[in-house]
């Protein structure tokens, strides 16, 4: 029996606006971005974090926040080589994946709850407790964590890699922190604060956290942490891809016989 | 804690593999010895994602799940992945790794298990071992700002579900007998049918069943991983030789433009 459910009758969007051709109504001449005409957003030199911004905000960043946002962008636009999703674009490249295919599938595997699938819940967690104290969380987390074993993490965004300290993510938020010396950023010191109580343990800010703070100091939502961490991280998955297009197969390991041990009886 | 040096270059498997030139071993089987021909794909599935050879009833049952979702519908939302994909000339691959990905949903398809696992999990210490009352645990855990929230039960747009009638009958055909889970899910059925005139759904008729069979809620959403994926092929197909944007086409006022009106873009700051 149906529900009866009442549909619109057109998609909404606040986002986008087309002006049609006068003599083809489905076809388009220009188009606004939140009222802001491409053409002219095109004319003063716009940029692609400032149309990120306003695409996903709806008004255009400040300066600060355009260069934070790239700062953020350049942070996280590499996961580098021996991340699972790179290895995904890489594999997939020297195998002869059709091209097009390993930026949507090194995506794939970046979703995960360890990568950008870890941004929207460190984004709620660190909106949740944004009135505890660093050192408050620290101390009371610490008598019920389990240790890294299986890389689990300590909180929403802290964690080991490789059962391990990696300071990488916290270095980088620091060189942020620097650059924006003179820009409130609460997440953001929160999580190095964090990130400074850690040392010591085997635990870490790790890039998801780094993401959230920073992206929550922008304003974003949590719901958009997955996907900008995707976006902001694609040009090192694009271009580890791209890199391998070319090559031969054997220009990628591959396990020989006896380095693959299988006891499956 | 994990010694890392001995994954580097190496594999360990308990799985399986290839040896070039001896053949392939899946779980202790010879693939192409014991599995080809004798087994069916169904089977092979779920000895990949449990390392458990199921007889070949259960793999049928399974494949009628996966038969129940094999709508050729392009209105439902992962067929239209299919049709989208089609649009833009897509591979055929990408259409249905799209469609795929888009049932991997809390609404429908294999996303929605987690949520059915916890619901039903808590019926049945509430209600089997707690000896509570299913009117009670409904009360209780049913609602969510007044409405019904029973994972596992109703659905989106229609109320009833003539899959489950289907799959309960070739499930009978089959020779299985309802075990716990699903008597528990039976009974809250019967429930909400006096209460709210809902149903079981897929999912948790699925669920349950399969939880009465010892599997556990990750082995589920392995084997129903891309368990609609079959109405995305149609779907695929029937839009690869139709002119591009010939399906549900858009004028440019068919989107309702809901934004701040035109406004003048200022000056860039550096």
């Amino acid at each position: 029996m149906s529900r009866n459910e009442s549909f619109v009758a057109k998609a909404r969007t606040k986002i986008w606006q087309e002006i049609p051709d006068a003599d083809h109504e489905y076809l388009a001449t220009s188009a606004y971005c939140f009222g802001y005409s491409q053409e002219a957003l095109l004319e003063k030199g716009y940029g692609i974090t400032d149309m990120l911004f306003l695409l996903t905000q709806g008004e255009l960043p400040s300066s600060s926040q355009r260069k934070l946002l790239d700062a953020l962008g350049v942070a996280l636009s590499n996961p580098g080589p021996r991340h699972p999703a790179t290895r995904a674009a890489m594999e997939g490249a020297v195998s002869k994946t059709r091209p097009r295919h390993l930026l949507p599938i090194s995506l794939m595997v970046l979703g995960g709850e360890h990568a950008a699938g870890g941004v929207e819940p460190a984004m709620r967690f660190l909106r949740l407790n944004k009135k505890k104290t660093p050192e408050q969380l620290f101390a009371s987390t610490l008598k019920t964590y389990d240790g890294p074993e299986g890389d689990v993490e300590f909180l929403p965004g802290f964690g080991p890699h490789y059962e391990a300290r990696e300071t990488l993510h916290g270095n980088l938020g620091r060189v942020i922190k620097r650059k924006f010396a003179e820009v409130n950023l609460p997440y953001l010191d929160w999580s190095l604060k964090m990130d400074e109580l850690l040392r010591g343990t085997s635990c870490a800010l790790r890039s998801p956290g780094l993401a959230a703070a920073v992206m929550l100091d922008l304003g974003f939502h949590p719901r958009a942490g997955a996907a900008l961490y995707q976006y902001l991280s694609a040009p090192g998955l694009i271009a580890h891809g791209i890199e391998m297009s070319n090559q031969s197969l054997t220009s990628m390991p591959f396990v020989a016989d006896e380095n693959y041990q299988h006891d499956d009886r | 804690m994990t010694d890392y040096e001995q994954h580097r270059g190496k594999i360990y498997s308990a799985k399986g593999g290839w040896r070039v030139g001896s053949g392939i071993t899946t779980h202790g089987y010879s693939l192409l010895d014991d599995i080809h021909g004798k087994c069916s794909v169904f089977q092979v599935i779920i000895l990949n994602v449990t390392g458990r050879l199921p007889d070949r009833r259960l793999a049928d049952f399974v494949e009628g799940l996966f038969i129940c979702l094999s709508w050729p519908d392009a209105r439902i939302w992962c067929n239209k992945m299919g049709a989208f994909s089609a649009m833009t000339r897509a591979s055929a691959t990408a259409a249905v790794a799209a469609g795929g990905l888009a049932g991997d949903s809390t609404m429908y398809g294999p996303g929605t298990v987690p949520a059915v696992d916890t619901f039903m999990k808590s019926a049945y210490e509430y209600i089997v071992e707690g000896g509570g009352s299913v009117e009670n645990f409904i009360d209780e855990n049913g609602y969510r700002g007044g409405k019904l929230y029973a994972p596992g039960f109703a659905r989106p747009l229609a109320k009833g579900d003539e899959r489950i009638t289907a799959m309960r009958q070739y499930a009978r055909e089959l020779g299985f007998e309802p075990g716990v889970y699903e008597k528990l899910v039976n009974q809250i059925e019967d429930h909400l049918a006096l209460r709210e005139g809902e149903g079981l759904n897929l999912s948790g008729y699925f669920t349950a069943f399969m939880y009465d069979r010892g599997y556990s809620m990750q082995e589920l959403m392995g084997i129903t991983a891309w368990c609609i994926s079959t109405g995305v092929y149609a779907s695929y197909f029937e839009q690869i030789d139709r002119p591009p944007e010939a399906f549900l086409s858009l004028k440019v006022d068919d989107i309702d433009y809901a934004g701040p009106a035109i406004r003048d873009v200022p000056d860039r700051e550096d």
